[in-house]
């Protein structure tokens, strides 16, 4: 026992520390994007991920890479980070790791391609092949880049001047050049502005409107300082600048921004898999043990929900990633529940694993920066709260009394046996609850209680499915492990609900488009009936 | 009175359902998957709002038919085969909430109206227009005719006292240059003299799709009014033949009201285009009463039996923004609201009573 937690304070201790720890104040800025004021490191998190497909390049993380990108323009420029699919049919060196390629090398590339790129922005992204598709995603990337890297050069220092743009630095043509390149770049807005609709503006916008800023002088003496190579100097100043900005935000919105900044250095949610996976391990040899680890991951695990309720002021249910987060939390609260009551270790194991697992499924869903704003329809509190949560809720006892009917098909216990009914009509009450409430709101913003909208008809599939099981399970068309093999399908129909509707692209509910999951899901349901076609099967063999 | 009950309490058995249900699976996975092809409103109508459908040639039941088949099951199994016991309290209730849903689903599907209403600040209306159906009219003084553009025949023009021959009409219509500009044997009148329809393909989404017909008219009084003609949505001039003027566009309905926009509000989130908010509010005049009103997203409007929903929002060509509201009657609204309580009741009774054994 003792071996075993020392191995696992040892595991703990050996978690990497952050490589350049003198960034962190920097991380910590507010910047307005995509209608928030976020943190440095989600606004840098999000923008890497757009160009890198990655949040972390060059063993950096994406604030020391965003830091180097405003103030190192010329460095910026040679690193590898634009990520190209498969070359893209574009003259670049072949098996680069990471398909990253820099800034300079795409430039060269893509000349020959700048009418092609001009006609394929014209056409519907519908029609584009998939090659077509990512030329165009790199061309993007590298606007955002260039944006990027242009967005402090009103205060960098000249090459060969004492004086930077706004000083007055340069030569004539050097200072047109960097004008023009500056004008318009409005990609990083950290300058405060007192226009509610538009509360952070960019340097060059700052510069066009005449705002006088107190926070321009400060950057210039930082650009003066990483040019000198002075990091003590930036890092004061990246610190100061920090505590000015911070002091300016409201109450509120600077608590936010504090837990933002702990919540992305933190990562909490890999803390919580991670204890969760040995926690279920642990359950097997030491049940009181194992589940103390899971306790203490879902109490992690549900700070992490309070946290992002508070960044966001919104349930944590409106984007498909907080969805997963969500019903993993209630995927494990019965887990925790079921052990309490009778002492299920198995079923408590079971749980963390499936909870794991849609933890594991979210990671897959995060585009740089997970806290996002919502479209004005779903931007709402009551149905978030009410409908989202109550049909997320359903989605997550679907997986829960599907697990019981596997562990049930694998062990044949009568305690679990004893569980799978009540289990399929807790899922049936929260999915039917959902899904009424779902035409209420349909009913309250569209004018139509039902519309045969996909995600619509998925929903009701849930509750049809549940309803038909439990149906033949009492007129008794469905034995014990007929009406077990049904359950424990209840995952395939869940599945299709919460992805594949979402891959049709249709409807009205189609906020969370994306495409390369049909495989995933594809894959899954393939497996999921060979495993419940082999437990039922197995069991006939050795129990009938 | 003997075999009555005998065949409600065959009808009523759970086996029905148990046979119906998968079926019903079935369709809605079909008129899903087909909605990616078909478009929302035809394969909703094609699968679900449709007694019998077919498959190549084979008739297969529809939408409507299940939900019949299993409204009367539950029925009977709520009229002859439900003992009145404590246990089974919860059951019970489930059991006439999905009728009460089912019965409002079928008074809904009666009854329903959809269309919308597009408005600028200051502009008021009494007019709806319908989200699919356009019609063609020709309108002298206060004569109208109006004519169903999709079931158009040459004949339904009786009542004009000219002929009119249609050449061809489009669900989706593209305006191209005519082939034979400025050639003598030209016979197009108004805009069909420089150009002409064509057909293109339908959009899956009905709203997006642009009606178009060409059509020839002989015998007008005038003799330079003979001659081939077009039309198609959203075609700004209009075509005089014997003094009727000639359009074609969404079907309209009229309000027993008005609706006037006062202040429309559209909230985006700071720094981007993303809407946060939209908000009209509204001023309803009816008779002598005038009635202040606010629509936004996720709150409508309900008065004299129509709702009003914050639909969406457009600019028109001077860059005014335009609210878009959705105007709907239905006499079925309400059923859903009752029988969601009384599920999530009954639901919640059964669970209990099921997990406390």
């Amino acid at each position: 026992m003792i071996r075993i937690m020392v191995v696992l304070i040892l595991l703990c201790c050996a978690t990497p520390v952050r490589a350049e720890p003198s960034y962190t104040d920097f991380a910590a800025w507010p910047v307005l994007h995509e209608g928030r004021v976020k943190t440095m490191e989600s606004f840098a998190r999000s923008t890497l991920y757009k160009i890198a497909r990655d949040t972390h390049i060059n063993d950096m993380d994406a604030s020391t890479w965003m830091a180097h990108a405003l103030f190192d323009p010329s460095a910026a420029v040679a690193m590898p980070v634009i990520f190209v699919r498969d070359r893209s049919g574009l003259e670049l060196p072949q098996d680069r790791q990471g398909h990253h390629y820099s800034m300079s090398e795409i430039m060269v590339a893509l000349r020959p391609y700048q009418d092609v790129l001009m006609a394929l922005e014209q056409r519907d992204p519908a029609k584009l092949s998939a090659d077509q598709k990512n030329l165009l995603a790199v061309y993007q990337a590298v606007i955002i880049y260039n944006q990027l890297i242009q967005a402090m050069s009103a205060v960098l220092p000249l090459q060969g001047y004492d004086k930077n743009y706004l000083e007055g630095g340069g030569s004539k043509a050097q200072r047109a050049l960097i004008a023009e390149g500056g004008q318009d770049n409005a990609y990083v807005k950290i300058i405060p502005h007192d226009n509610p609709s538009m509360p952070k503006i960019s340097l060059w916008q700052a510069v066009a409107l005449n705002v006088n800023s107190p926070l321009i002088r400060d950057l210039t003496i930082m650009a003066k300082a990483w040019n000198d190579g002075d990091d003590q100097a930036w890092n004061d100043k990246a610190a100061q600048v920090k505590d000015i900005l911070y002091a300016q935000q409201s109450e509120g919105d600077e608590t936010r921004l504090s837990l933002e900044h702990i919540y992305t250095s933190v990562q909490p949610i890999l803390w919580v898999m991670g204890l969760y996976i040995i926690g279920a391990v642990m359950c097997i040899r030491f049940p009181m043990v194992g589940v103390a680890m899971i306790g203490t991951g879902f109490m992690l695990h549900v700070s992490t929900l309070v946290i992002r309720f508070l960044i966001l002021m919104r349930p944590p249910t409106g984007t498909l990633y907080e969805t997963l987060l969500f019903s993993a939390a209630i995927v494990m609260l019965v887990g925790i529940i079921a052990f309490i009551k009778n002492r299920n270790g198995l079923f408590a194991a079971g749980s963390s694993v499936c909870a794991t697992l849609l933890l594991f499924i979210s990671r897959g869903f995060i585009e740089g920066d997970s806290l996002n704003v919502l479209v004005a329809v779903l931007n709402t509190n009551f149905w978030l709260s009410t409908h989202v949560t109550m049909i997320v809720a359903g989605y997550a006892m679907c997986v829960v009394a599907a697990l019981s009917a596997h562990l049930y098909l694998f062990t044949n216990r009568l305690q679990i046996e004893k569980m799978m009914v009540p289990l399929a009509l807790v899922a049936l009450l929260f999915t039917a609850i959902g899904t009424l409430l779902g035409g209420i709101w349909a009913d309250q913003s569209w004018g139509r209680f039902w519309g045969w909208d996909p995600k619509e008809n998925g929903a009701l599939l849930i509750v049809l499915w549940l309803t038909w099981i439990l149906h033949g399970c009492v007129s008794g068309h469905m034995r014990t492990r007929g009406f077990a093999a049904a359950l424990a399908l209840t995952n395939i129909t869940v599945a299709v609900t919460w992805f594949g509707v979402n891959l049709l692209g249709v409807g009205l509910h189609s906020y969370g488009f994306f495409s390369g999951i049909a495989w995933g899901l594809g894959s899954f349901c393939a497996i999921q009936i060979i495993v419940v076609a082999f437990l039922t099967l197995r069991h006939k063999g050795r129990f009938s | 009175m003997r075999d009555f009950l005998a065949i409600g309490r065959r009808l009523g058995q759970a086996d029905i359902l148990f046979w119906t249900l998968p079926w019903l699976m079935i369709l809605i996975v079909l008129g899903t998957i087909a909605q990616k092809t078909m478009g929302l409103y035809t394969a909703q109508h094609t699968f679900f709002a449709s007694f019998v459908f077919t498959y190549g040639w084979v008739p297969l039941p529809g939408g409507y038919t299940v939900l019949t088949v299993m409204t009367i099951n539950l029925i009977c199994k709520f009229l002859f085969l439900s003992p009145w016991t404590t246990a089974k309290i919860g059951i019970h209730l489930i059991h006439f909430a999905v009728i009460l849903l089912l019965l409002g689903g079928a008074l809904t599907a009666a009854t329903m109206q959809e269309g919308y209403m597009a408005l600028k600040e200051g502009e008021s209306s009494m007019t709806i227009r319908d989200y699919h159906d356009r019609v063609l009219t020709f309108k002298k003084n206060d004569e109208k005719i109006l004519v169903d553009f999709d079931a158009l025949q040459s004949s339904d023009f009786f009542a004009l006292p000219f002929a009119i021959k249609i050449l061809k009409t489009c669900r989706n219509t593209g305006i191209v240059p005519r082939a034979d500009l400025g050639q003598e044997d030209n016979d197009g009148i108004g805009a069909a003299s420089m150009a002409a329809i064509q057909c293109m393909p339908v959009s899956p989404e009905n709203e997006r799709n642009v009606a178009g017909i060409s059509y020839r008219v002989t015998g007008a009084m005038n003799e330079a009014e003979n001659g081939t003609y077009i039309a198609f949505e959203g075609r700004q001039t209009e075509d005089e033949i014997d003094g009727y003027t000639v359009r074609l566009d969404r079907a309209e309905r009229t309000l027993p009201f008005s609706v006037s926009l006062q202040r429309f509000r559209r909230d985006v989130y700071p720094g981007t285009n993303m809407p946060r908010e939209y908000e009209s509010r509204v001023t309803i005049t009816d008779g002598d009463v005038k009635w202040p009103a606010i629509i936004a997203m996720n709150e409508p409007l309900r008065y004299g039996g129509y709702t009003f929903y914050q639909s969406s929002t457009a600019v028109d060509q001077d860059g005014q923004p335009v609210s878009i509201l959705s105007v709907v009657t239905n006499q079925g609204w309400v059923f859903p609201y009752i029988s969601g309580i009384l599920l999530a009741i009954g639901l919640l009774y059964h669970v209990i009573w099921r997990t406390r054994r």
